[in-house]
C-alpha cells in the first residue's frame, strides 16, 4: 500500500486485509439496554437541558457514539509465535452541531486548504467497565470540549460564508432522518487461544520448506465490536458484530529486486466457521506456488489493450474507479473532481451493468460480506441503494450530508472512531443483466486482440487493492495493484504469468470500453481507507472483458535479494 | 536485579571474565543468545557484496521482555493489557573506525533508512525462526550501511573538514551473563489497586479530569557485537503515575501529577502511601484552582524539592550530552541540528564555584531511595562509570557514548538508547548536583527575602514543583513547540511576603527567558538533596529533541539536587487565550 504522494492528493484507498462485519452476534446476555447506554442517555439529557438554559447558543444536535472493541491477535512466523495478545478498548465520539440543519459548524470552509483534515480528532478512550459515574464523567468532559470547538467553528463558518462567493450546491448541512431504536445483544467472541497458537505456528512452519520465501506470517485477528449510539433526535442503538480473520502472507524478491507478495484470507463470524487445517495448508501451498512462479516470471512492459479482469480484480476496479466517485459528500465539495455529480439519470456505465450497494446483505454466494451493518455510524438504518440501473446513474451513497439532488441519508454515513462520518461504500454489488459463460471470456479476449492487431491480451486474476484520487487538485486517476497477471497470447501459446504491472487509468474512459461481463461473480473483502478512516467493505462483481486497459511499470526496490542463504540445517555449526 | 547480582556482573566485567556468573544457566542453554551469536557470526564473516567492503562492525540488541499497562479513571478501568515481545535492533557499520557509515543524514536517505529491517523477533525459543529474522535484519542493515557510506563520502568530498575525528571509538569488549529475568509477572491484584486509587478523585469536586496509570517493563537485555561483547542483563522498571487536571474559575488550565518509580511492582510504595499521594494531588489541585493568579513576577526565586531537581533535569542534563551532531548533507538542516550549549565550554565555569555535578549510574540508591538511572552496562556494552562533569563550577567532562569528540576520544559509559530498540546517544544516568556548604531551607528563605528587600520587592517566589510534560501529559501542540532550552511551567509556586514571611499558593506563571546559562547566577544552594526519578529527555540522533511521552517511553534516570536560589528570573502568564470554564458541573458532583 502506498500513501498518496502529497496531502492535496489524498483520495481514497482500498487496503488489502479483510475483516468480516455482520449484524449477528452470539447472544450471551439478554438484549437489554446496557449501563453504557444508560450513562449516555442520562448525560445526554443533562447536557441538552443544561446547555439549553446555560449556553447562549445551545446545540441543535448532539450525538454520543461508543465503540467497544475486544480484540484477540495471534501471529506466527517460521513455526514460532510472534505475538499473542488480547485487548479491550472503548472509544468515545461526541458530535456537537450548533447553528441549524441548514448551516452549522460542520459546513466546509471554502478556500481552506486544511479543510479535508478537519474531520478528524482523536476518539477519547473510555472506561471499559460499566461504571455509571466514570462513564458520565468522560461524556461530560468530551461534550464540553466538543461544544466549545463547535462554537468556534460556527463563527468561522459564518464569516467564511459571508466573505466567499456563493457555493454551487446550496443544500443544507445536515439532513433530517428518522430516529432509530434498536437494542441488540453485546458482542462476544471466544477464541481458543492455545489451540489457535498451535495451528498458526504449524501453518507458518509450512513456509520453511521454501527458501525463496523471505518473509511470511500466518495470523488470526478476532474482533468483537459493540456499538452504542444515542442522539438528541431520539435515536438509541446498541448493536454488535463479530469479525474473525485468518490471514496468510508471504513475500519474496525477484533477482532484479522486485518485491513480490501474496495474501490470502478467510473471514468468518464465529470461530466454528474458520478454515480447517487442510484449507489453511492449501492456501499456504497456493501462495508458495504463486510466488515461486512469479519470481521466475518475465517483467511486462507498459501496455495498452484488451484485458479480462476476473471477479476480484473487477470488484476492486469498480470500487476505486466508480464507487469512490458516487460517495455522496463528494458531489457537494467543490474541491472534488465531481465526475458524476451532474449525471443523474444519464448513462454512465454500459447498459448491461447495474450497481448497488447493500449493507443489509450478509453474504454473496457462500462468502460472507464484511461490509455489512444494520445501522450506519450516524444511526441511520442501512439500506440497499441502487446506484446504477442498467447503465443509468440513479443515486449516490449518502450520509446525513445532503447534496442538491438528494436531501436524505440512505444509510451510508460511515467512519472509524475519531473521524467525521461521510458517505462510504458498504457491500458494492456489480450485476450484469447479460452475461457470457466465464469459460468463453478467454476466446473473446483473443478475438478482441486480433481485431485490434495485438499479439496478446492480459488476464488479471487477483489484486491486492488500489487507490484513486478524487480531488480536483490532482488528476482523476486510479491505480489497481495486481498480484497475479497472465499474458494471453493470440497464437495458441499457453498463457504466461508476468510481473511488474500496475493497472492505471481514468474513470470515464475506462467504463466506456467494457465489452461483456461473465456469469461468474467473486467477492473481495477488504478495508477501505478514506477521509473518514478505515472501514470494512465488500465487493462482489463478475469478471469483465474490456477493450482497453493500460498498465504501467510497478515501482521497484533496487535492493538485491538477501546475500546469504537463509539460516537452516545446512549452515548450522 | 538484586544488588549482589549486579555487583557480581560488574566484577566479571571489570576483570574481563568471559564466563557466566554465579549460578546462572550457561550461555549455550540460551537459545536466543545462541541464535544472536550464530547469526551475527555468519553475517560478520560472510556478508559481503563483490567489490565492496564487508562490515567492520555488527551488533544486535534484543530485549526479551514483557510490558504491562493498567490505567483507570474515576473509579473504572480504561486499559488493562500485557504484551510479550522481543524488540530487535541491529546495527551494521561499513568503512572503518575512522570513517564509517554511521551518523550521516543524507537528503535522500532520510526517508528510506531502516525502512525494511525487521524490528522484532519471535517470542519463543525457536532457533530457526529467531535466526531467520536476524538474517534479514543484518542483510538489510548491511545494504543500507553501504549506501550510507557512499553518500557520506560523496558529501564529504564537497566539504572542508577542519577536524578529523573518528566516527567510532575503539573500546574493550566485555562479556557478562546475568540471570535471565523471569517473565510472566503476576499482576492480578493491580487492576483493583489502580481502580481504587483512581476512585479517590471522587472526593474532589473541583477536579475535572484524572487518571492513574501503572506501567511495568521487565525482561533481559541481550547485546552481542562483532568485537566480542556478549551481554545478558536483566532489567525491570515499574511506574505508577497519578495525573489530574482542572480549570480555575477564570478558565485557566491547571494540572498536577505524582510519579512513582520502582524496580518492580512489589517495590512500589504500599497502597496507603499511594492513596495519600493521590489525595495530595487532589488536594493541591483543588487549592490551586482556588488560588489567586499571579500573572507577572520578576525577581529572586527559591527552587526547592522536586522543582530544584527538575530545573537541573530540564536545563542542564540535556546540555551535558557530548553527542557530536551527525554529518548532514543539507545545509539548512545541518544548521538546525541541536548542539549542546555547553560542549564548547570545557574547562570553563558553567555553574557557580560552590556547585559540582557528577553522573553515577553505579549508585543504586541514596539514603534508602532507589535511583532509577542505575545500570551496569550502557547500551553499547560499556561498563557504567561515575563521571565528574562539573567540578567547582568548571565543566570538566561531557557524557559520552562511542562517538568521539575532538577533546574526548572515548566513551564514558553513557550511551543510552532512547526507548528499547532506539538509537543510542549520550544521556544521564543518575545525575548528582552537589553544593559545598549547602544551607538549611530556613536560611535560604531568609536569603530570598533579603534579596527581595534589596530589589525593592514586597514579595518573593518559592517554587516547589515544576511540570514535567513527559509525565504529566498535556497539550500536544505545546509539546511540539517545546524547545530544549526552556523549562516547563511551575505547578506549585508560592509568593512570600517580605513583611511577614507568609506564604501563599499562586497559579498562572510560566518561565520567561531562561537557559542553561541562567544557572551560573545561582547564589545559594541547600543541603538536603531531593531525588527526582524521571525519564530522560535527550537529543535524538536524527536531530531535534526526542521527548517521549509517558512514563514507560523514555530512559529511566534520576536527578538529585538540593534547593537553589536564583537572583533574578522573569515569569509571565501562559501564552494563548484561556478556554472558558466548563459550562456544566461535573455530573458526579452536580446537585
Amino acid at each position: 500500500m502506498r500513501a498518496s504522494p502529497r496531502p492535496s492528493g489524498f483520495g481514497a484507498f482500498l487496503l488489502l486485509a479483510g475483516l468480516c462485519l455482520a449484524s449477528s452476534a452470539l447472544a450471551a446476555e439478554p438484549p437489554v439496554g446496557s449501563l453504557v447506554l444508560k450513562a449516555m442517555e442520562q448525560e445526554m439529557a443533562r447536557a441538552l437541558e443544561g446547555l439549553r438554559t446555560k449556553a447562549d447558543q445551545p446545540p441543535y444536535f448532539l450525538m454520543y457514539s461508543v465503540t467497544d472493541l475486544q480484540t484477540t491477535r495471534i501471529a506466527a512466523t517460521c513455526g514460532a509465535l510472534e505475538n499473542s495478545s488480547s485487548d479491550r478498548s472503548r472509544l468515545l465520539d461526541v458530535v456537537v452541531r450548533v447553528g441549524d440543519y441548514a448551516l452549522d459548524n460542520t459546513h466546509r470552509l471554502q478556500g481552506d486548504r486544511f479543510a479535508q483534515y478537519s474531520g478528524y480528532s482523536t476518539a477519547r478512550p473510555l472506561a471499559i467497565e460499566d461504571d455509571l459515574a466514570a462513564l458520565r464523567a468522560a461524556l461530560w468532559l468530551e461534550t464540553d470540549r466538543k461544544y466549545k470547538a463547535a462554537l468556534e467553528s460556527l463563527t468561522q463558518v459564518k464569516a467564511n460564508v459571508a466573505v466567499k462567493v456563493k457555493e454551487e450546491d446550496a443544500s443544507a448541512d445536515f439532513s433530517r432522518d428518522e430516529p432509530q431504536r434498536f437494542i441488540g445483544p453485546r458482542a462476544q467472541v471466544r477464541i481458543d487461544v492455545p489451540r489457535w497458537e498451535k495451528r498458526l505456528k504449524a501453518a507458518s512452519a509450512l513456509f520453511n520448506a521454501s527458501p525463496e520465501i523471505y518473509r511470511s506470517s500466518v495470523s488470526l485477528r478476532a474482533e468483537a465490536v459493540t456499538k452504542y449510539l444515542v442522539t438528541s433526535e431520539g435515536t438509541v442503538l446498541q448493536h454488535s458484530s463479530v469479525q474473525i480473520r485468518v490471514g496468510m502472507y508471504a513475500e519474496t524478491k525477484a533477482e532484479d529486486g522486485m518485491e513480490l507478495y501474496r495474501y490470502e484470507s478467510f473471514e468468518a463470524r464465529t470461530p466454528e466457521k474458520l478454515p480447517d487445517d487442510a484449507a489453511v495448508r492449501a492456501a499456504v501451498e497456493h501462495i508458495v506456488a504463486d510466488l515461486v512462479a512469479l519470481r521466475r516470471a518475465p517483467v511486462i512492459e507498459p501496455y495498452s489493450g484488451p484485458a479480462i479482469l476476473e471477479g476480484r480484480a473487477s470488484g476492486v476496479f469498480f470500487h476505486e474507479v466508480f464507487g469512490h466517485r458516487v460517495e455522496g459528500h463528494r458531489q457537494k465539495d467543490e474541491q472534488e473532481g465531481q465526475t458524476y455529480t451532474k449525471k443523474v439519470n444519464e448513462q454512465v456505465l454500459p447498459t448491461f451493468i447495474s450497481v448497488y450497494d447493500d449493507p443489509t446483505l450478509e453474504r454473496s454466494g457462500n462468502k460472507d460480506l464484511l461490509g455489512s451493518y444494520p445501522f450506519d455510524d450516524e444511526g441511520v438504518k442501512a439500506q440497499r441503494v441502487t446506484v446504477v440501473d442498467r447503465g443509468i446513474l440513479k443515486n449516490f451513497l449518502m450520509s446525513r450530508s445532503p447534496i442538491a439532488s438528494f436531501s436524505k441519508s440512505n444509510g451510508h454515513g460511515r467512519n472509524y472512531p475519531g473521524f467525521r462520518a461521510v458517505g462510504r461504500q458498504g457491500n458494492l454489488i456489480v450485476e450484469a443483466s447479460e452475461s457470457v459463460p466465464e469459460g468463453k471470456l478467454r476466446a473473446m479476449l483473443t478475438e478482441e486482440c486480433k481485431k485490434q492487431g495485438k499479439p496478446f491480451g492480459l488476464i488479471f486474476k487477483d489484486v491486492a487493492g488500489g487507490f484513486t484520487f478524487t480531488l480536483r487538485g490532482s488528476p482523476q486517476v486510479y491505480q489497481v495493484t495486481p498480484l497475479v497477471v497472465y499474458r494471453a497470447y493470440t497464437d495458441g501459446r499457453p498463457d504466461e504469468l508476468v510481473r511488474g504491472a500496475d493497472l492505471i487509468g481514468t474513470p470515464l474512459v475506462s467504463f466506456s470500453r467494457i465489452l461483456v461481463a461473465s456469469d461468474k461473480v467473486e467477492v473481495f473483502n477488504g478495508y477501505c481507507g478514506a477521509e473518514s478512516g478505515p472501514v470494512p467493505v465488500s465487493l462482489a462483481a463478475p469478471s469483465i472483458l474490456t477493450a482497453q486497459i493500460e498498465i504501467q511499470k510497478k515501482q521497484k526496490s533496487a535492493d538485491r535479494p538477501p546475500l546469504l542463504p537463509p539460516p537452516g540445517k545446512g549452515d548450522r555449526p | 536485579m538484586t544488588r549482589s547480582a549486579r555487583a557480581s556482573i560488574l566484577a566479571a566485567a571489570f576483570l574481563g571474565l568471559g564466563i557466566a556468573v554465579g549460578a546462572q544457566a550457561p550461555a549455550n542453554d540460551d537459545v536466543l543468545l545462541q541464535a544472536m551469536r550464530e547469526e551475527l557470526g555468519r553475517a560478520a564473516s560472510q556478508l559481503k557484496l563483490a567489490n565492496l567492503d564487508g562490515p567492520f562492525y555488527l551488533e544486535a540488541t534484543v530485549s526479551d521482555q514483557e510490558t504491562v499497562n493498567i490505567s483507570a479513571s474515576f473509579g473504572a478501568l480504561v486499559r488493562v493489557d500485557r504484551e510479550r515481545s522481543r524488540p530487535l535492533r541491529v546495527e551494521v557499520r561499513v568503512g572503518s573506525y575512522e570513517l564509517d557509515s554511521s551518523e550521516f543524514i543524507g537528503t535522500r536517505s532520510f526517508y528510506t533508512q531502516m525502512m525494511d529491517v525487521p524490528r522484532r523477533l519471535v517470542v519463543e525459543d525457536d532457533a530457526l525462526a529467531l535466526r531467520h529474522a536476524l538474517w534479514l535484519a543484518f542483510d538489510a542493515a548491511y545494504k543500507q550501511a553501504l549506501e550510507q557510506l557512499a553518500a557520506k563520502k560523496a558529501t564529504l568530498q564537497n566539504k572542508v573538514m577542519t577536524e578529523q575525528i573518528p566516527d567510532f571509538s575503539r573500546e574493550k569488549p566485555v562479556t557478562a551473563l546475568g540471570p535471565r529475568q523471569p517473565l510472566g509477572t503476576e499482576f492480578v491484584k493491580w487492576p483493583d489497586v489502580v481502580r481504587r486509587l483512581s476512585a479517590i478523585f471522587r472526593e474532589f469536586p473541583a477536579i475535572q479530569d484524572s487518571g492513574v496509570q501503572l506501567g511495568l517493563r521487565v525482561g533481559s537485555r541481550y547485546y552481542v557485537t562483532s568485537e566480542g561483547t556478549v551481554l545478558r542483563q536483566p532489567h525491570s522498571f515499574a511506574t505508577m503515575l497519578v495525573r489530574a487536571s482542572t480549570q480555575a474559575p477564570d478558565g485557566m488550565q491547571l494540572k498536577d501529577f505524582a510519579p512513582f518509580f520502582a524496580a518492580n511492582l512489589d517495590q512500589l510504595p504500599p497502597e496507603p502511601v499511594l492513596a495519600a499521594a493521590v489525595r495530595a494531588v487532589g488536594g493541591q489541585l483543588t487549592s490551586l484552582a482556588a488560588a489567586p493568579a499571579l500573572e507577572k513576577y520578576a525577581g529572586p526565586v527559591l527552587f526547592t524539592g522536586q522543582a530544584a531537581a527538575e530545573l537541573f533535569a530540564q536545563l542542564l542534563a540535556p546540555q551535558l550530552s557530548g553527542h557530536r551532531p551527525p554529518l548532514v548533507e543539507d545545509e539548512r538542516m545541518a544548521a538546525q541540528m541541536p548542539r549542546s550549549e555547553l560542549a564548547e565550554r570545557l574547562n570553563r565555569p558553567v555553574l557557580p564555584a560552590f556547585l559540582s555535578v557528577t553522573d553515577d549510574p553505579t549508585q543504586a540508591s541514596l539514603a534508602g531511595q532507589a535511583l532509577m538511572g542505575t545500570y551496569a552496562f550502557d547500551n553499547q556494552g560499556m561498563p557504567a562509570q561515575a563521571v565528574t562533569l562539573i567540578d567547582g563550577g568548571v565543566l570538566k567532562a561531557l557524557l559520552m557514548a562511542r562517538r568521539p569528540r575532538q577533546e574526548i576520544p572515548q566513551s564514558n559509559g553513557h550511551g543510552r538508547a532512547f526507548g528499547y530498540g532506539g538509537v543510542v546517544t549520550p544521556q544521564i544516568g543518575n545525575l548528582f548536583v552537589q553544593a559545598k556548604d549547602g544551607k538549611e531551607l530556613r536560611e535560604l528563605k531568609a536569603e530570598l527575602l533579603e534579596a527581595c528587600k534589596a530589589a525593592g520587592l514586597s514579595e518573593g517566589l518559592i517554587i516547589t514543583k515544576l511540570d514535567d510534560p513527559a509525565l504529566s501529559g498535556g497539550d500536544p501542540s505545546a509539546r511540539a513547540r517545546r524547545r530544549p532550552d526552556t523549562v516547563a511551567a511551575p505547578i506549585l509556586a508560592w509568593r512570600v511576603s517580605v513583611a511577614d514571611g507568609k506564604e501563599e499558593l499562586v497559579r498562572g506563571l510560566s518561565f520567561g527567558e531562561i537557559s542553561v546559562r541562567t544557572l551560573k547566577e545561582i547564589t545559594a544552594a541547600g543541603n538536603e538533596p531531593f531525588v527526582d526519578n524521571r525519564t530522560a529527555t535527550a537529543y535524538s540522533a536524527a536531530g531535534g529533541v526526542a521527548v517521549a511521552y509517558g512514563a514507560m517511553a523514555g530512559v529511566p534516570a534520576a536527578v538529585v539536587a538540593p534547593a537553589m536560589l536564583l537572583p533574578d528570573l522573569e515569569f509571565s502568564r501562559p501564552p494563548g487565550p484561556q478556554q472558558k470554564p466548563a459550562i456544566l458541573q461535573h455530573p458526579y458532583f452536580a446537585k
